[in-house]
């Protein structure tokens, strides 16, 4: 079964099994918390927010940069939670126990960009480092590599359909 | 710089930097955006962010991805600080690694 099927040029039809709805709520909850805490100095707000200078000469240059681009970005991401929230707030019954969720453009482009933020995330909070991957834990209650790699494959299909979009 | 004429005198800039006010010119101090791999972000997510934000035709933006991937950094804009600046927001709004700097 594909995960997206587009019907019209505004009409994504993304199909997910209830588990999976469930556990990509609870993780974009997540996720909406950790940019809302007014703290940044946890891995995951690092790396969603990094530095725009590495020279330490820049430094005056970076606290204006990221005092003018910081709350914006914030902001603009919370905001594409909370579209993509919704939108898994009106689901349609799919085959087999599944749920179709539809979503316009704007919504597919903020679901891509959601669940690549929860990727970067959630790897930075397990301390993903090389290109081997988060080890998960025994007593994980979802092992964190499974769970990256399942945003991943959700990623993937998207960007097959959005590439496609786009000229080669 | 000061030139006295028959009539009036004129304060000539010294540099060009000073005739413009203190901006910038473009081509004299040109800044560069570099994305820096990551473990995370995909290949194929890296090439449509390449694409979608700067236009850049599949090929080179894959290029350029390959680039990130195989040496650890890639130059994919350039510009004036400003525009610089605001490439990195946008490459950080799609969760790229990028930072810019004086090209060298």
């Amino acid at each position: 079964m594909y995960r997206f099927e587009r019907r019209t040029d505004d009409e994504l039809v993304l199909t997910l099994f209830e588990g999976e709805v469930a556990l990509l709520t609870m993780l974009l909850a997540e996720l909406r918390a950790l940019l809302l805490q007014p703290e940044r100095d946890n891995a995951a707000t690092e790396r969603l927010f990094p530095r725009a200078y590495l020279d330490p000469t820049e430094e005056e240059a970076e606290t204006d940069w990221q005092s003018l681009v910081h709350d914006d970005l914030v902001r603009e991401k919370v905001i594409a939670l909370d579209a993509v929230q919704a939108a898994l707030e009106r689901p349609s019954p799919g085959p087999e126990g599944s749920r179709h969720f539809t979503l316009d453009r704007a919504v597919e482009e903020q679901f891509l960009l959601s669940v690549n933020d929860a990727r970067l995330a959630f790897a930075a909070l397990a301390g993903v480092a090389g290109e081997t991957g988060p080890e998960s834990g025994a007593d994980d209650p979802i092992p964190v590599a499974e769970l990256i790699e399942w945003l991943g494959h959700l990623l993937e299909d998207l960007i097959d359909l959005k590439l496609a979009d786009l000229p080669d | 710089m000061r030139l006295d004429t028959d009539t009036e005198s004129i304060t000539v800039p010294d540099t060009v930097e000073e005739l413009l006010g203190g901006e910038e010119i473009v081509g004299a101090h040109p800044w560069v955006v570099i994305v820096w791999d990551d473990p995370v972000n995909t290949m194929r997510y890296v090439v449509y962010v390449f694409q979608k934000l700067f236009g850049y035709s599949r090929a080179h933006a894959t290029k350029l991805m390959l680039q990130v991937h195989n040496e650890g950094k890639s130059v994919v804009s350039n510009g004036t600080r400003e525009k610089c600046e605001g490439d990195v927001a946008r490459l950080h709004a799609h969760g790229l690694w990028a930072t810019l700097q004086r090209d060298e």
